[in-house]
């Protein structure tokens, strides 16, 4: 408790942040709240040596409305010094942590900083000794009953007249309520993406059942021409032929297996570091299943040098499915050697990539293109309407952005775009 | 026939085609491959005589789009088709438009080589009536245009006085034209002259007309 000493004893130590100004007349009780026991002349050394009493007055008024502030807001109001020795603590602190005023002064900032943050802790307050603006931040703190809550925490440095830090002031504010909103959000997003999944999955069913059935197929009568080339004792190596494009389609079909998989999977969102056409590599199985299942080819053009994105593997390559589905099925009157729907990735603006889905069919009409990003909003007979309105917030949780276009000659192209992060600055 | 029948395949997914033909081969048929229809249609000879083995869903032109336009070019190459989807609906106009068979994924290997015998046995046979037809065509041709007259009035079992009366000639010269018009025809009776006539269409059968 050297430091508050130091505090209380150095003449000149009136902080300059204006909450902490005053000194500790009769006529400021309110001082004691954030016990910023500050000489008596603390004012006086502020005021300009021919101060009228008027001036000593107003002065004091000021003073009295900011530690009325101070003593009232709801936020903590902490002044602690960089060795963590609490030094101050309002009635929003009291409140919030549940320690009195007159437990809480003497007591150091660790013991309502959870054993795991310590460190961090000790580190950011040596960089704000060191006079480094550290802003807001959000961290977590520990209760006297024992909970532990997240708080928004912003920390001023407190120097004394000299301009040398001195003190640490923080005001934190319990966001444990927003957390817990914000968490209940994601779940739900998450479970309402999951649930598109398999909604998409059902409606892709016969395509898919073509898709393994293909390779099943040829395993068949691949074996089946084996067992004869056996009969017929032909060469080895056309028997090895045979072997190795067996295998080749187990491979296939596991892919289409492991697609399927993934879409249906229920899992938490996880981010992580992508190349956006290993993304899209991803579903190119399902994506041809589609496509075949309406007579309709998939190119992918994929570009050289795009940077790497953040983002939910599974969740991207569900908004990448819902567009090539829509873009097959905009497609039924178009003249079959047209029938090519073009997916293709692109760097964009320098430091984004845009995965474009490009149609050749009827094209948008301005109703459509005005709402078609709305949930429940479908032009499909017995479309659900929330394909997009999924997709969009896919895109939007992942920072970017999700647009239709008309093209020039016929259909439209439906694109998103990611921010890319230099593998080095993830965040 | 003249030349060895080639079974063509026709499929878009590479490792069904490539094992539809080792399939072929192991039982040593002919096989020719194409990855779309379009593909095949732009280097077909419809002289070279064989079947077509047929996937319905293709991208682009479709396995029923390609029936349609070989109709189209009347060409008549028996095509069995083969599907992963199997509808009815598209079966049914696979068959209406002639299709031999209509075969199923996944399917036992010995149904399509039996589908493919099928099919090459009904083009085999189909280009000999073709041919005798020709054959037929050729002796018609070499008739004089009264030998013509005389043939269609003979087998349509008119007497020679009768010919002669509707011609305005006399029954003698008649008599020659008929015994050339066998002998260009190659026919030995009435009988046979009256089916050649229904091969190329100069009569039609007796029992249609009562």
């Amino acid at each position: 408790m050297k430091n508050r000493r130091r505090v209380r004893k150095t003449p000149s130590a009136g902080p300059t942040i204006e909450s902490n100004r005053g000194d500790r007349g009769p006529t400021h009780p309110a001082l004691r709240e954030v016990q910023m026991e500050l000489p008596a002349d603390a004012l006086a050394d502020r005021l300009p040596e021919q101060a009228t009493p008027h001036d000593r007055e107003r002065a004091e008024v000021e003073l009295r409305r900011l530690t009325a502030i101070v003593r009232n807001v709801t936020d903590a109001v902490i002044i602690q010094t960089f060795d963590g020795g609490i030094l101050a603590w309002n009635r929003g602190a009291e409140l919030m942590y549940g320690y009195a005023e007159e437990e809480a002064v003497g007591m150091n900032i660790r013991d309502i900083i959870p054993p795991r943050v310590h460190q961090k802790a000790a580190a950011l307050s040596d960089r704000i000794a060191s006079g480094e603006a550290v802003g807001s931040f959000e961290t977590r703190r520990l209760t006297k009953d024992g909970r532990t809550i997240n708080v928004w925490v912003t920390a001023t440095t407190l120097t004394d007249a000299s301009g040398r830090p001195e003190a640490i002031a923080t005001t934190e504010r319990d966001i444990t309520q927003l957390k817990e909103a914000e968490e209940t959000i994601r779940v739900q997003q998450s479970e309402i993406a999951h649930f598109g999944r398999v909604h998409a999955m059902g409606e892709f069913a016969a395509a898919l059942a073509h898709e393994l059935n293909q390779p099943l197929c040829a395993i068949g009568v691949n074996a089946r021409a084996a067992q004869r080339m056996i009969d017929a004792e032909e060469p080895l190596d056309e028997l090895q032929d045979a072997l190795g494009d067996i295998l080749q389609d187990v491979e296939r079909a596991g892919r289409v297996v492991q697609g399927i998989r993934d879409q249906l999977q229920k899992c938490e969102p996880e981010f992580s570091t992508l190349n956006i056409n290993a993304v899209v590599g991803g579903i190119a199985p399902i994506a041809e299943a589609l496509g075949r299942n309406d007579n309709t080819g998939i190119r992918f053009i994929l570009g050289d040098g795009l940077g790497p994105v953040q983002g939910d593997r599974i969740q991207l390559q569900q908004v990448l499915l819902n567009l090539i589905r829509n873009g097959v099925e905009a497609m039924p009157d178009t003249e079959p050697d047209l029938r090519i729907l073009i997916v293709e990735t692109t760097k964009s603006n320098g430091d984004e990539v845009q995965v474009c889905v490009r149609d050749h069919g009827q094209g948008l009409r301005d109703s459509v293109a005005e709402r078609m990003f709305e949930p429940f909003f479908s032009t499909k007979q017995d479309g659900m309407g929330m394909g997009l309105a999924i997709c969009s917030s896919i895109i939007q949780a992942h920072g970017g952005r999700l647009w239709a276009t008309q093209n020039a000659d016929a259909g439209c192209t439906v694109q998103f775009s990611l921010p890319c992060y230099p593998e080095a600055n993830v965040p | 026939m003249n030349a060895q029948p080639t079974v063509f395949i026709v499929d878009d997914d590479d490792s069904v085609r490539r094992a539809l033909q080792r399939l072929a081969r192991s039982v040593g048929l002919n096989v020719e491959t194409f990855g779309g229809a379009q593909e095949f249609i732009n280097s077909y000879d419809s002289s070279r005589p064989g079947c077509l083995v047929l996937d319905v869903r293709m991208p682009g032109l479709s396995g029923l789009d390609l029936q349609e336009e070989l109709k189209l070019r009347g060409f008549t190459i028996p095509i069995v088709f083969i599907t992963g989807h199997g509808d009815v609906p598209m079966s049914v106009r696979a068959m209406k438009g002639g299709a031999v068979d209509f075969i199923s994924k996944p399917f036992n290997d010995q149904t399509l080589l039996d589908a493919i015998q099928h099919a090459q046995a009904k083009d085999q046979e189909s280009r000999k009536e073709q041919a005798a037809l020709g054959d037929i065509l050729g002796r018609v041709d070499r008739l004089t245009p009264r030998e013509r007259e005389v043939f269609a009035l003979v087998v349509c079992g008119k007497l020679n006085k009768q010919i002669a009366h509707q011609l305005g000639t006399s029954e003698k010269t008649v008599k020659v034209h008929r015994a050339r018009v066998m002998q260009k025809m190659k026919a030995e009776s009435l009988a046979d002259l009256v089916l050649l006539a229904q091969a190329v269409g100069l009569c039609k059968p007796k029992v249609q007309s009562e």
